[in-house]
This record gives structure tokens, sequence and C-alpha cells, in this order.
């Protein structure tokens, strides 16, 4: 076992060929612990150490892990792709040495070792870059998030998880595919030999498909009262779609070829056709990272979309983003002190105050059940620095938005003051002919409050309003510019706040949201590195033979296309696939209809950038194959 | 065969006793063969009536040992046409390429144009054989395969010597010298 | 039919050629030995216009290839030359007969016709059965009988083999050359051989011999 040890070191640094493929491993496995380092201890400190669910702590820790899976998934993907490369040359080289007289233990310890050595190098190297890179990716100041609070060290989970599993994986991958019986070796000695397609590995997607199909309910939020059963049937079909749709590839390969070589004429189409007959399997080996990643980048929509839709999130987005309000409720003598307290906070922008009365339709026969909110401002009031407010009327009553209590046409109302639980003293009635609408959004960026509550709004000299007026509360707002200091600053000049923002909720999705831009980013990134190189690659391997094409006088172009339909053919079909299966677990993760989830124009957007993309990255491959017909290489090897 | 040249050359330089070349030629020619003393005197006797050598000093004494013998201009002419020209390649004579070859650096002669003169004709010889190999059959085919090969085997001789004349010439210079 | 005019060729520092002429009447069949280094291979990648020569001129079929771009030479070795190298080189992943058939794709020929002559080439070289089989199914020497139908489909004026036979046992080397001789006789087309082997010279009329970079002599077969 030690003389094959060796023998793996000593065959690792051998050759130009594969000092360049050693180096290269160890560039993979550093790159690849310094990502998942990194990746690791963002999702845990930014994710991972939230209080935004209290009650809920392991689905956080299921979503830390999920996102952890996400990156590790091409990662790994990636690191083997490059244990793999110029697999034909190397296994060739292990057969030869079973026929030398190895046994198939010990050439798998020759594999295991010219691979391990240098994945354990990268490995340490990407840790250390990743200690020294920490503090620095820490600084990096992303708006709306407070970093260096934090620091990125990942639990040690994560240390174990790289240096160990990391290393072992490449190993495995190294080691183990070898067809070693000595039998075999000799035909596996020359190359160009067919592997036949087994549909069998059509099953895997078409199971995930049903599953999904399967679990699909209406729209409800049911995340935390699904049946665990459930949950796991929809986590098994997507897992099935993202597996299942890997093993199709092969299948769609060699459809793909054959049809080529019945339907094609010429020497391209026999070219390609035969080229992509022969290791069908080798395809997806190249594009495998960048399907999981574009899966993952379109499935992951469904986990934010989940959360960008609830309402805190929405309404603590607007507070960050656009403009924080406080709600002050006053009584008619304190209204106008509180105003000018609010006023000389700093900050505040403007202060908005109204008398806030109630009213439900006269015709109710459950009047606390039909209230809703009467504002009585004039529109110039409610419009403040920008003029009227649009929509709003001085002469009738406007419904802000489409109140559900006026779905059915009500003619009057009964307004009067009090809340909402005990309507007392006078009431007016007002006709409701000729009432305007307002829009929501404008109006909640007038007032600054009132969310979700149905509202109207009366001018000030409607009929008998103002004699309510003096008794009833004054609504105070103060507006400020976007950020963070508002509710503390009012509570610090001791008021009252009646509204809520959920700032931790926002801050938590913020991080998820930073975490799934960064991870789309490394993810692709990673797939569009491993398809690079692994078909750079292939082409080189191929040299030989291209020099002999070469020499019998095939033109360049013609190698070059054949290099590029049979790396675009694959690699289009599986970036849309990838789109399509990530598409749909992501809707069936979320339990909404398709179009809901992704709409047609945006996938088509997506469909036709992979494409155009894949062209290019097929164009990249083609890099190789046609430099001048260099003499060294007729005679070479 | 090459012994009458073999020991006709050795009387070259300087006239020498039966006794003395029987030794020389073992040295040089004789390796695993060594020349029986009658053979030597009745290649000497064959030289001499050829006219190729001739009698230099007669010791009195008992028997032939006291005969010296030196080399003729005929003689010399000999030894120039013998190693210069390439043996027909006839497959069961023993060939006398190599005694040929070991004369020339001996005698100073061009050695290279042995080897050279032998090489183009063993390969009219071998283009003749693959004429008559394409139409061959049966026995035919075997015996010319087999010369085939044996003159490959003697190609491949005449270019490892090409490549090591220079020195095995110093060599056996040295050799000689000692 | 074929010239090399004073080439001459260096790589870096090495003198490869050095001021060598040679020429290839129509229908010659000549055999260029030296030993490693001595610039056979050399003169052989100038004949086929895979490098330019760095002075002199190399003159195939009337035009002088030495001012030609990478382009035009490549259509000129695909239209007028056929290539046997050592190790064959068929493209792995395609069938014998569609390995043979390549060169005739190329120059436009229709499909149909370019698989029958292809298969009457494997027919005349002894494998007419292995057609659809691949190269890693069949034997060394039945691949390089492949090589060479695949030189000699198109009927190219000229035929450059590189050690043609070095990777084949002696049966099967003499069944390649025999019928490489005795197809390029029949059709008029100019052969040139490079081997160090004396057996594989033997098979063709002229010898040259090369020695560092220059030819040392040349032998024509008298009878012929």
């Amino acid at each position: 076992m030690r003389a094959a040890i060796l023998l793996g070191l000593r065959l690792a640094v051998g050759t130009g060929g594969q000092r360049t493929r050693s180096v290269m491993m160890v560039t993979a496995s550093a790159v690849g612990s310094m990502v998942l380092l990194l990746v690791w201890g963002i999702a845990h400190s930014q994710v991972g150490t939230t209080t935004a669910f209290p009650s809920n702590p392991g689905a956080v820790t299921l979503l830390v892990a999920g996102t952890i899976g996400m990156v590790a998934l091409p990662v790994l993907v990636f690191v083997a792709t490059i244990a793999r490369l110029s697999a034909r040359v190397r296994d060739r080289r292990l057969s030869n040495l079973r026929l030398l007289g190895l046994s198939a233990a010990q050439t798998r310890w020759v594999a295991a070792a010219e691979v391990g050595f240098a994945s354990l190098v990268g490995v340490v190297a990407g840790a250390v870059a990743f200690l020294a890179a920490a503090p620095l990716v820490s600084r990096i100041d992303v708006p709306g998030r407070d970093w260096t609070s934090s620091s990125l060290t990942p639990p040690t989970s994560a240390w174990i998880c790289v240096l160990a599993v990391l290393p072992a994986i490449t190993v495995l991958t190294a080691a183990l595919p070898q067809r070693l019986s000595s039998d075999r070796a000799l035909p596996h000695v020359r190359h160009g030999d067919i592997r036949s397609v087994q549909l069998v590995r059509l099953v895997p997607l078409v199971l995930g498909f049903a599953l999904c199909w399967a679990t699909r309910g209406p729209l409800l939020d049911r995340k935390d009262t699904l049946p665990p059963g459930e949950v796991l049937a929809i986590l098994a079909g997507i897992a099935l779609l993202a597996i299942g749709m890997l093993l199709v590839i092969p299948v769609f390969v060699a459809l793909v070829a054959t049809l080529v070589l019945r339907l094609g004429r010429g020497p391209l189409a026999t070219l390609i056709g035969r080229r992509l007959q022969t290791q069908p399997a080798g395809a997806t080996r190249v594009i495998a990272a960048l399907m999981i990643g574009l899966f993952i980048v379109v499935g992951a929509r469904g986990v934010l979309v989940a959360f960008l839709a609830t309402n805190q999130y929405i309404n603590a987005a607007d507070f960050v983003e656009r403009a924080q309000t406080a709600e002050v409720t006053a009584s008619p003598s304190e209204a106008n002190a509180t105003a000018s307290v609010l006023r000389s906070l700093e900050g505040v922008q403007r202060v908005t105050s109204f008398p806030v009365l109630y009213g439900e339709p006269v015709e109710s026969s459950a009047p606390e059940e039909n209230m809703v909110t009467v504002l009585v401002a004039s529109c110039t009031d409610l419009g403040g620095e920008d003029g009227q407010l649009a929509g709003c009327s001085d002469q009738a009553a406007s419904l802000v938005g489409d109140p559900w209590i006026f779905d059915s046409d009500v003619e009057a109302m009964r307004v009067h003051e009090g809340n909402e639980y005990e309507p007392r003293g006078a009431a007016v009635v007002m006709a409701m002919d000729g009432a305007t609408t307002i829009d929501t959004a404008e109006f909640e960026r007038a007032v600054g409050a009132l969310a979700d509550t149905p509202v109207i709004v009366i001018p000030p000299d409607t009929e008998g309003v103002a004699g309510l007026l003096p008794r009833t509360d004054r609504l105070v707002v103060a507006h400020a510019g976007p950020g963070r200091f508002l509710y503390d600053r009012v509570q610090d000049a001791g008021l009252r706040i009646n509204s809520s923002v959920d700032l931790e909720n926002y801050d938590f999705v913020q991080g998820m949201l930073t975490l799934v831009r960064t991870l789309a980013a490394v993810i692709i990134s990673i797939g569009l590195l491993t398809f690079t190189i692994a078909g750079i690659d292939r082409a080189l391997t191929r040299r030989r033979e291209l020099t002999t094409l070469r020499l019998i006088g095939t033109p360049g172009r013609l190698l070059r296309a054949a290099q590029w339909w049979e790396a675009a053919l694959p690699t289009v079909f599986g970036s849309l696939l990838a789109i399509a299966a990530g598409g749909y677990a992501g809707a069936t993760y979320l339990q909404l209809d398709d179009d809901k989830f992704m709409p047609l124009t945006t996938a088509f957007a997506l469909a036709v950038v992979a494409t155009v993309t894949s062209m290019l990255l097929a164009w990249i491959t083609t890099v190789g194959t046609t430099a001048r017909l260099n003499p060294e290489h007729i005679r070479a090897e | 065969m090459s012994t009458a040249e073999s020991l006709l050359a050795l009387v070259e330089p300087e006239p020498a006793y039966g006794y003395t070349l029987k030794h020389q030629y073992d040295r040089w020619f004789g390796r695993k063969r060594p020349l029986g003393f009658g053979q030597v005197y009745s290649t000497l006797s064959r030289l001499e009536r050829k006219g190729w050598v001739a009698l230099s000093q007669v010791e009195a004494g008992h028997g032939p040992e006291r005969r010296l013998y030196e080399i003729t201009v005929d003689g010399v002419t000999a030894i120039d046409e013998w190693v210069g020209t390439p043996q027909a390649p006839d497959l069961f004579a023993t060939s006398s390429l190599y005694a040929r070859l070991t004369v020339a650096l001996l005698s100073g002669r061009d050695a290279n144009q042995v080897l050279g003169g032998q090489r183009q004709v063993h390969l009219e010889r071998m283009r003749e054989l693959q004429a008559l190999r394409r139409k061959a059959t049966g026995p035919d085919l075997l015996a010319v395969t087999y010369e085939l090969t044996h003159l490959d085997a003697d190609l491949r001789w005449i270019e490892q010597s090409g490549a090591r004349l220079a020195v095995v010439s110093r060599e056996m210079d040295g050799e000689v010298d000692a | 039919m074929l010239e090399a005019c004073h080439v001459s060729v260096s790589y870096g520092a090495t003198r490869a050629l050095c001021d060598v002429s040679l020429r290839l009447a129509p229908g010659a069949s000549v055999a260029l030995m030296g030993a490693s280094g001595s610039g056979k291979s050399s003169l052989l990648h100038c004949l086929a216009g895979v490098i330019l020569p760095d002075e002199g001129s190399v003159v195939v079929d009337g035009i002088d290839v030495t001012n030609l771009s990478d382009r035009e030479r490549s259509r000129l070795r695909l239209e007028r030359m056929g290539v046997v190298f050592q190790f064959g080189d068929l493209v792995p992943e395609l069938t014998l007969i569609e390995n043979v058939m390549l060169p005739l794709q190329l120059l436009g020929r229709r499909t149909r016709e370019a698989r029958r002559r292809a298969a009457e080439l494997l027919g005349l070289l002894g494998i007419a059965d292995l057609g659809d089989s691949r190269t890693g199914a069949v034997s060394g020497g039945q691949a390089q009988r492949a090589a060479v139908a695949r030189a000699m489909v198109h009927e190219p004026k000229i035929v450059l083999a590189d050690e043609p036979t070095g990777a084949l046992d002696s049966i099967n080397g003499e069944a390649v050359l025999d019928a490489l001789v005795e197809m390029t006789k029949s059709s008029g087309t100019t052969l040139l051989v490079v081997t160090h082997d004396n057996v594989v010279a033997s098979h063709l009329d002229t010898l040259v011999t090369m020695h560092d970079g220059a030819i040392l002599s040349t032998q024509m077969d008298t009878s012929v």
C-alpha cells in the first residue's frame, strides 16, 4: 500500500501535464474550501443567529443547512470535475498498471494518492486564505447591512466538513469509477467505444415531477401546518427533480446523436453525431455544476418570495427604504404640543395631524363589524408639499382604495366620534354619492398611517362634522426619510407610538436576500468555471486526432463547428431543463401556481439568456481546437 | 572463403613467418576457430603459386617454420580488390564482410566504403527479393523471406558498425600498438 | 510533381535541414531513410506543407506552397495529398468506414458515393467487413490499413507516409506496405515513405539517405 501511495504521489508531479492537473486540483480545492467557509460563515452570522423567529428555531437551522447545501453541491461537483479531468488518459494509465500486475486495490490507492494529496494541500490553502480574507469581507459596506458587528467565523462543523469531507469526496471521485478488473483492462486501453444509455435514467425526473405535482395545493400559507409526511414528500420531489435532470442529460444526448446521424449529411454531422454518441455521460459531467446552479437560483426565488410577500416585510421595507413614519395619538388639547415636539426631533421632515372619526353604513345591521375609519382632511392638507392629493375630492367623501365595506352600494354613512369598539356621541349622516377614490399607496405616502384599515376621507367642511371635531382624538404622524432612527427618537421624547414595524423580520429577510444573491453569483460562477475548464480539457485530450484531421486537410472551421455543436447542444438543453425544473421545484415549495411564481415573460427572458450564454460558453471551448498545426503534435505521446 | 585473403593481408605490413601469421590470424579473424598450422602452410603455398606472396628468405633448418614470406605487388593489388569489392549477397556463402572490414581498419583502407558498398548491393538484392516475394508461394516464399530477413540483419550490423567506426578504429590501433 | 528546392529549416538553434533539394517525379516510389535527427521528418513536413521552410521553396504539382496561407496549404493537402502516419490517428468516435470517407466528404462528394468508394478501398485492403467497427474494436494492423485507405480514397497525386508500419508486427507491416505500394503503383501516385527500416525501404524503388540535415545519397533501382 505504501508503494502504491508513493507511486500515486510520484504520478501527481511527473510530467508537465500531470503537474498542471495537480496545480488545478490544488486551486480548485482551495477555491472550493474558501467559498464554502465564507458562505457558511455568512449564512451562520447573518441568518443563523437571527432572532426573528423565536418560536421556530428548527426552521432557521433547516434554512441555514439548505443554503449551505445549495452552495456545497456545485462546489463538490466543481472539485469532482477537476478530479476527473483528463479521465480518459488517466484511466488508461491505471488500466496499464493493472496489466503490469497491480491489484485493483493498489490501483485505487495510486489514483487516490495522486489526487488526494493535491486536494488536501488545496483545502488547507483555502482555509488559510479564508482566514486572511474574512476580516476584509466583513469590512465590505453593503448598504442597509450592518456587517461590522458580526465576525464571519463559521462554526466548528464547517471546518470539519471542509477539511475532511471535501478531500474525501475528491479522493472517492478519483479512485472509484474505474473499471479496474484486469480482464477488462485490455479493451479499455483502446478508446472510442460507445456506452449504451439506459432509459431507466428517466425515472427519477418523472418521479420527482409526479411527486411535486401531487403535493401541490391551493395558495395558503400552510408552512407551519403542513403534516411532516407531506413536507417530506415535497422535499423528496424537489430532490428527485434535481437529481433527475442531471441523469436525463445522457438520454437526451444519445437521442440527439441518433437524430443527427440519421438526418445529417456530410462530415460535420458525422463528427458531431459520433462524438455525442460516445461517452454521452461525459456531457453531464461538464455542465452538472452549471445546471445545479441554475436550478438553485431559479428555485430559491421560491424561498424569497414567501418572505418578501408578507405584509410585515413590505411595511418594514417601506419604512427603512423609503420613509419612516411613527403614529402618535393625541387628545385635542395635546395635539399641537405633540406635533411641535415631533417636529423638533432631528430627522423629522414633516408632521401631519388629522382628526379621526369613525363611521359605518347607515343600513348596516351590525355596526361594529362594518366600521371604517374616517379621516377629516382637505385635499391640500393631504397633499402637503405636492399640492392636492390625486383622487381626493373636496366636495364629497373619498374612499381610500377599495374598502370591502362598500362592495354593496352604500348610500349614506353615519359618522361619529369614539373608537371602533364604542361609537359614542353625536352622529352625522353624510351621503356617499359622488365619492371618489384615492389610491392606497398615495394615501399611505401622504398620511403615513392607517395601512390595512378601511379608510374614507371627508372634507372638513362637511355638514355637521365640525361639531364632532373638538372632542375627537388627533392622529399625529411624524414623517422622516429612510432610516431606522425614528422610533427610538420619538420614544426618547417621551411619546407613545401606536404603530409598529418589524425591523427584525426586515433584517432577517435582507440577510436572506444578500445570502441568496451571493449564492447565485457564487454558484453560477462555479458552474461556469467547471464548464469552461472541463470543456477546454476535453479539447486538449483530443489534440492528436485533431492534428491528424488537420493533416489530411480538414478545414479549421469545420473542427471548430463540430466542437461548438458538441458543446452547445447539451448545454442549451441542460440549462433550459435546469431552469424549468428549478422553477417547478420553487413553485411547488411555495405551493403556488406556476404563473404566479414566474410569469411567462420572465421565464422566456431567462430561457433566452440561458441559451445565448450556453452558446457563448460552447464557443469558448473551441479555443483550443484550431491552433496552428504544430509538427511536434504529430509525433506526440 | 576469405582465409587466404586474410592471411595475405596479414603479410602485407611486413614479411612474416608462418608461425607468426597463424597467431595473428587467430587474434584478428579466428576467435572461435583457430587456424591449424597445416592450413596455414597450404594456404601460403597456394598464395605463392598465385604470385601474391614470395619467399623472401629461407633459413637453413628443419621444417617449413623457417620460411619467411613477403607480399608481392600483385598481392597488394589482390587485397585492394578484395577489400573494395562488395561481396555478392549470396545467402549460403560465409560472409566475408566482417573480414574485409577488419582488414580495411587494420590496413588503413577506406572502411566506410566497404560498408557503404556492401549496403548498396544488399539493398538492391532486397528489392529484387521483394519483387520475387510478391509472386512466390510455398517453399519459395519461405526461402525468399529467409534471405530477406538475413540481409536485413546484415544491414543492421552495417549501420551499427558505421556509427561505431571511429571508436573501433581507435581501439584497434591501440591493440596493434600493444 | 513534388519538389523541395534548397530548403533549410531550423528549430531555434538546431538546424534540422540544410539546403536540401529533392525532386520526385510523378509515379515515383521513394524511401527516405536516416537515423533520428537526420532531418527526414522535417523534410516530410516541409513537403506536406505542414511547416514552411526558413529558406528555399516547395513546389507541389506546379504550385509553390511556400507562398500560400495555412488554410490554402491545408486545402492543397486535402486535394492533392494523402498522409499515413505511424499511429494512424483515426478519429476514435467514428467507424472505420466513416473515417475513410472523410476526405471525400470534405471535398464535397456526396455521402452515398463517398461511402461506396470507401467500402471499395476497405475491400481492396482486406477489411471490408470491419467498416462499421470502431478503432477500439479492431487490431493495430487493421486500423493502419484503414488509415492507408483514408490516404488513398480521394485519389491523391501524392501519398506521404511516416513510419506507416512502425507500430505493426512484421506480417501486418508487410501486408500494409504491399497494399500501399500496389495501390500507388497501379494509380500512378507518387509515394514517399519515411522510415528507418531497411525492409520497408526495400519495398520502394528509390532510396534517399539523409544524415545531419542533408541528403547523403540517392540510390535508384536501375532495373525499374
